[in-house]
């Protein structure tokens, strides 16, 4: 199970990763104002609950530290209706199951990320949709 | 007969004004540009061209280069983003100005006499009324976040000039356009009909002191629509606390 970043995590910059739920989207709040574009971490977890909705869903994942401790970890996805185009849904991700999601970290610190994709626990990519190449720009 | 064929030949002969491009369909937000040398022909000298279409946006402070009056200066650098990202505010309606350029998709219907685009991000639905030298609207009229848009074709390009926007922000960190803001755009298909391209240029002296352009593509895909944009306001409490 991984957990903190920036020590504790196997994070950053895995280009094979590319992209399930595209760069920072269009932000209600700004993304470049609260995430870090320069970073990117990862998490694997629990999760506690997914809220699909705009402008924007979350996924809520509790993580075990290697003290055994337990904390949680929010990751905030792109707008449903952008997901839903990229084979996601309501009920695409299950409570209790085990996720890596990476992404963008909030700069104030806390347990935050901006999802940049989502894998399950046999590395299987949440969301079939493949990206576009033009897409891979937004 | 003779006469019957002159006219015929006559008629055939005779200038029709041709059929402007048709707009119509959904389109997915495209590749980002810097410009295009179509429309670039008809954005004036020392218009700056913005960088934040799409995905893309400025960090605190940073305007890509248009210059905000003093005022609306001070009021960027007094702008608190969490504490603005409330359950009160967090479903807010931007303007055009900044609800057109994100990575969203658009679906246009387009008829003589009107055309509307529908913006999936927040539901959004614009109406041009086509015609030129339309009447202005009073000044007093109401100021929305769609506005009061005029279109017209200038050969392949539609020009939309809208007016009567209601205050909103222009960069999403702290820099708001006020009601007296100016859009003009171009739109014009590429591609073979498979590419449309826009510049959104605006202008609002009470806030700025340039003028600034963004490029905006997206690409033609058949079989969608825009989805329903549902927005839920207690997205705001993951932003209650640090």
């Amino acid at each position: 199970m991984n957990n903190r970043l920036p020590d504790g995590c196997r994070s950053c910059l895995r280009a094979g990763w590319l992209l399930l739920l595209s760069l920072p989207a269009f932000a209600h709040h700004s993304f470049a104002v609260f995430f870090d574009q320069d970073r990117v971490v990862a998490v694997t977890g629990v999760v506690q609950e997914f809220q699909f909705r705009n402008p924007h869903g979350l996924i809520r994942i509790t993580v075990k530290k290697p003290d055994g401790s337990e904390e949680t970890w929010k990751g905030e996805t792109n707008s449903p209706s952008i997901l839903e185009r990229r084979g996601w849904s309501r009920d695409v991700l299950q409570t209790g199951e085990t996720i890596t999601m990476d992404g963008w970290p909030a700069r104030d610190g806390s347990r935050y990320l901006r999802v940049r994709s989502v894998k399950r626990a046999d590395g299987t990519p949440v969301g079939g949709a493949a990206i576009q190449a033009t897409e891979e720009q937004k | 007969m003779r006469r019957l064929v002159c006219w015929l030949l006559l008629a055939a002969a005779w200038p029709v004004a041709a059929a402007p491009p048709d707009l119509s369909g959904f389109w997915m937000p495209g590749r980002t540009i810097d410009t295009d040398p179509e429309l670039a022909k008809f954005v004036p000298k020392g218009t700056v061209v913005m960088h934040d279409t799409g995905a893309a946006e400025f960090g605190l402070m940073d305007f890509g280069g248009l210059k905000p009056t003093p005022d609306a200066m001070a009021r960027a650098r007094a702008w608190n983003p969490r504490a603005g990202l409330t359950i009160s505010t967090a479903c807010l309606i931007p303007s055009i100005v900044y609800a057109l350029q994100g990575p969203f998709p658009i679906e246009i219907y387009q008829g003589r006499d009107l055309m509307v685009m529908r913006l999936e991000y927040m539901d959004m639905a614009r109406v041009f009324v086509m015609g030129e030298n339309l009447p202005d609207w009073p000044a007093n009229a109401p100021h929305t976040k769609t506005g009061y848009s005029r279109a017209h074709w200038e050969g392949e390009q539609l020009v939309v000039v809208t007016t009567h926007l209601k205050a909103a922000t222009i960069t999403n960190n702290g820099l708001d356009h006020s009601d007296a803001m100016v859009v003009t755009e171009r739109y014009r298909l590429a591609d073979g009909g498979k590419t449309l391209i826009a510049t959104q240029m605006y202008e609002d002296p009470k806030v700025l002191e340039n003028r600034g352009v963004r490029y905006i593509t997206w690409r033609r895909t058949a079989g969608d629509h825009v989805h329903a944009y549902d927005c839920d306001p207690s997205f705001a409490e993951e932003y209650a606390a640090p």
